[in-house]
């Protein structure tokens, strides 16, 4: 029987350290306020005996004070002001959760054995965040590399050049060599960029020796792999190798070089 | 060959010392065992087979294994998995689940019988209390020096350790000092027992010597290594400076590509001041951090003018005499088999593998970040015994190398812990060794550190 179960539950967008931020309902806004502030937290889940009693947040307050605008808060607690929210579990379809987080500022994730976490935008954005940051760089990398190409390479050129260094491959497949580069793979530049022929173009801007180059661009295709085929997570220090390679593309004499290349001939 | 093979599960492969832990830890009478053993002895491999045996004798029983971090609970499950045994794996994002699936009136745990999981999951309040009641027959604890005295993960690892419902708890480390803060002589004290194997008698079976080959250098080469020596003098030698320059030259010590990789990190880090940009920094996995760092750059103590002079350096550099003097290595003057070379970094992995393959060799990569397909093709290597694997400190972590024919060092640890971390991998109990090889350069060479670790050093330089 094929299961039909999401790949992708809203348990994968918890961190794993996440922990539950609660208070109990007599606890006072401004403590209240004073712990959100001091541990950076927009929600707090409040919580009498374990209980859901709802959920205190910087719109709940917002709502209460736009709602009583009169209201002196110094003796009130949280319970006064908090909002009562959806509650939902890790196995509701992250759609429905999304839904009620745009509606409701949060929903309460639950489980019988209690209360797990506060979904909120935040939760979401983070998680995203993450999710896209690899290809965002990948992207960036991908974009620059073709940039050095372009700078470098004399657009008359550039036909021979791609002939020269990926004939081989593209052979292989039975496939005629591409003529742009906004149709080569990573690896097609990879190639020519390192190919030993040219490396002597390409060294004046990124300097170093071919080998670093090699080896810097080859964790980033090992990576990018990793990335498209969903294999595991990345590691902090794939994202350095990401980072550094990415900023490696733009650096001062690059930039300067690419400057050059789109200076109109006899400017100023 | 049997004895040289990877997996070395079952009890005819076990060593002498390995069965004798079984069999002391199938013995009832204690109910809290503390095992005290140098990495290398093969801990894990008894305790899987101890698991076997447990569950041989009463197929029913509930084991929990609980480790430091995913890649440690991974690895349990894939030698757990590789002796047939039924565990399950399970995360924060799992346990979430397991609540959601089950009524409140039972505990979330009571549908697994055997699980492996991590400090991170038990040491919330709320699963600490569940997993306390879930009736363990077993708890395995591997690695309870990790956790930070005072911290949530030590706090949970206490309770375990001395909680009635649990029969029986195991719990490993392989550092003595443990034995200091570890709790075995609480209210358990009399039915607890504490199984020591001395560093000595590892050693009496290993042949842990390494000499060091000394790498002649290019002027561009020698030119960067004495601007960092000066930058690292410069900067003093005690406390946080200090500790950051020995950083640095420890990664100068290892490749370019490192070197190169943790000056563009810095630079990056020291223009983004602000405080959250530091507060990132305390995330950085241990094999690849520069702790103090957040604190010297704040103090301004490594301009960024310098460290991109450094940069500069290295690109004017042409020639990697250090990486071509492991490539004459492995052509010319080592026997035939499977050689093993160390790195602290995966960077100086993946640069290195590059290297040796426009020397015309097909070296296999081990990092951890190997994909599993790269990973397995390296075992496989590893089974046969023939090849090159160039290998990060941290992902050889739990294997066993003993097929390896001989070892090089291409960076060296900055501890003599960290030097029998590597070699233990390699010099099994038992089993013969072939010879160990570090490579230093004239430059940044440290008769110190090479006395702290045993290395000895070549009197002839190597002029190639």
């Amino acid at each position: 029987m094929v299961e039909t179960r999401s790949f992708v539950d809203f348990s994968s967008m918890l961190s794993d350290d996440m922990d539950l931020a609660h208070v109990p309902p007599e606890m006072l806004v401004c403590d209240a306020l004073a712990l959100m502030f001091e541990r950076n937290l927009t929600h707090l889940a409040v919580l009498e005996d374990g209980r859901p009693a709802g959920v205190f947040s910087h719109r709940s307050l917002a709502r209460h004070l736009t709602l009583y605008p009169k209201t002196a808060i110094d003796d009130l607690a949280v319970v006064d002001m908090a909002e009562q929210v959806p509650e939902m579990t890790v196995r509701s379809a992250y759609e429905n959760i999304l839904e009620n987080i745009n509606r409701h500022g949060s929903v309460l994730m639950t489980s019988p054995h209690g209360v797990q976490a506060v979904a909120t935008h935040e939760v979401v954005a983070k998680y995203l965040a993450q999710v896209a940051r690899p290809y965002v760089l990948l992207q960036e990398i991908e974009l620059r590399l073709r940039s050095v190409i372009e700078s470098i390479v004399p657009t008359g050129d550039l036909g021979a050049l791609l002939n020269t260094s990926l004939h081989g491959k593209y052979e292989s497949m039975k496939k005629p060599v591409p003529n742009r580069l906004d149709e080569l793979s990573f690896e097609d530049y990879r190639t020519l960029i390192t190919n030993n022929r040219y490396w002597g173009l390409f060294a004046k801007v990124l300097g170093g020796p071919r080998m670093l180059a090699v080896a810097r661009l080859e964790r980033v295709g090992l990576i990018r792999n990793e990335v498209f085929h969903f294999r595991g997570t990345q590691s902090l220090s794939d994202f350095e190798a990401l980072v550094v390679t990415r900023d490696w593309l733009s650096q001062s004499r690059l930039m300067r070089a690419t400057q050059i290349q789109e200076t109109p001939d006899g400017g100023s | 060959m049997a004895d040289r093979e990877l997996s070395n599960e079952g009890p005819d492969r076990l060593l002498p010392h390995q069965r004798g832990l079984v069999s002391d830890l199938l013995d009832s009478v204690f109910s809290r065992t503390l095992v005290v053993w140098p990495p290398g002895s093969g801990i894990v491999t008894s305790l899987v087979e101890t698991c076997k045996e447990w569950l041989n004798k009463e197929p029913e029983a509930r084991i929990l294994i609980v480790t430091d971090g995913s890649l440690l609970r991974d690895q349990w499950l894939n030698r757990l998995s590789n002796a047939s045994l039924p565990f399950v794996s399970i995360a924060a994002s799992d346990y979430r689940r397991l609540e959601v699936d089950t009524s409140a009136a039972i505990n979330p745990w009571s549908s697994i019988a055997c699980a492996v999981t991590t400090i991170g999951v038990v040491r919330e309040s709320r699963r600490l209390e569940s997993t306390l009641q879930a009736h363990w027959d077993v708890v395995i604890i591997d690695g309870c020096h990790r956790p930070g005295p005072g911290t949530l993960g030590a706090l949970a690892i206490e309770r375990l350790w001395s909680h009635s419902t649990i029969k029986s708890v195991v719990a490993t480390t392989f550092t003595p000092q443990t034995l200091l803060t570890f709790p075995p002589h609480g209210t358990l004290a009399g039915s607890c027992r504490i199984l020591s194997l001395k560093f000595e008698e590892l050693l009496e079976h290993s042949a842990l010597t390494v000499s060091a080959k000394v790498v002649k250098l290019t002027p561009a080469e020698r030119k960067l290594l004495k601007t960092v020596l000066a930058l690292v003098k410069g900067a003093g030698e005690g406390g946080v400076v200090g500790h950051v320059g020995s950083e640095l030259m420890r990664r100068a010590n290892s490749s370019l590509i490192t070197l190169d990789t943790s000056l563009r990190v810095l630079i990056a880090r020291s223009e983004l001041r602000s405080e959250a940009a530091y507060e990132d920094i305390e995330d950085v996995a241990p094999d690849e951090e520069l702790s103090d760092l957040p604190t010297a750059l704040k103090e301004g103590l490594f301009g960024i003018e310098q460290l991109q002079g450094l940069v500069d350096l290295i690109n004017g550099v042409e020639i990697d005499s250090k990486a071509d003097a492991l490539a004459t290595l492995l052509t010319s003057e080592l026997p035939s088999g499977l050689v093993v070379v160390f790195s602290d970094f995966a960077d100086t992995v993946t640069y290195l593998v590059e290297h040796l393959r426009g020397s015309g060799l097909a070296p296999f990569a081990l990092t951890r970040q190997s994909m599993p397909d790269e990973r397995a093709e390296t075992i496989r290597a590893i089974e046969s015994g023939v090849g090159v694997v160039i290998a990060s400190t941290s992902a050889v972590q739990g294997m066993d190398l003993g097929t390896a024919s001989a070892t090089i060092h291409y960076d060296l640890p900055r501890t003599a812990q960290g030097m029998v971390l590597r070699m233990s991998r390699v010099n099994r109990i038992g089993r013969a060794v072939g010879p160990s090889i570090a490579l230093v350069d004239e430059v940044t060479l440290d008769p110190d550190l090479l006395s702290r670790l045993g290395v000895s050093l070549s009197d002839e330089l190597d002029r190639h």
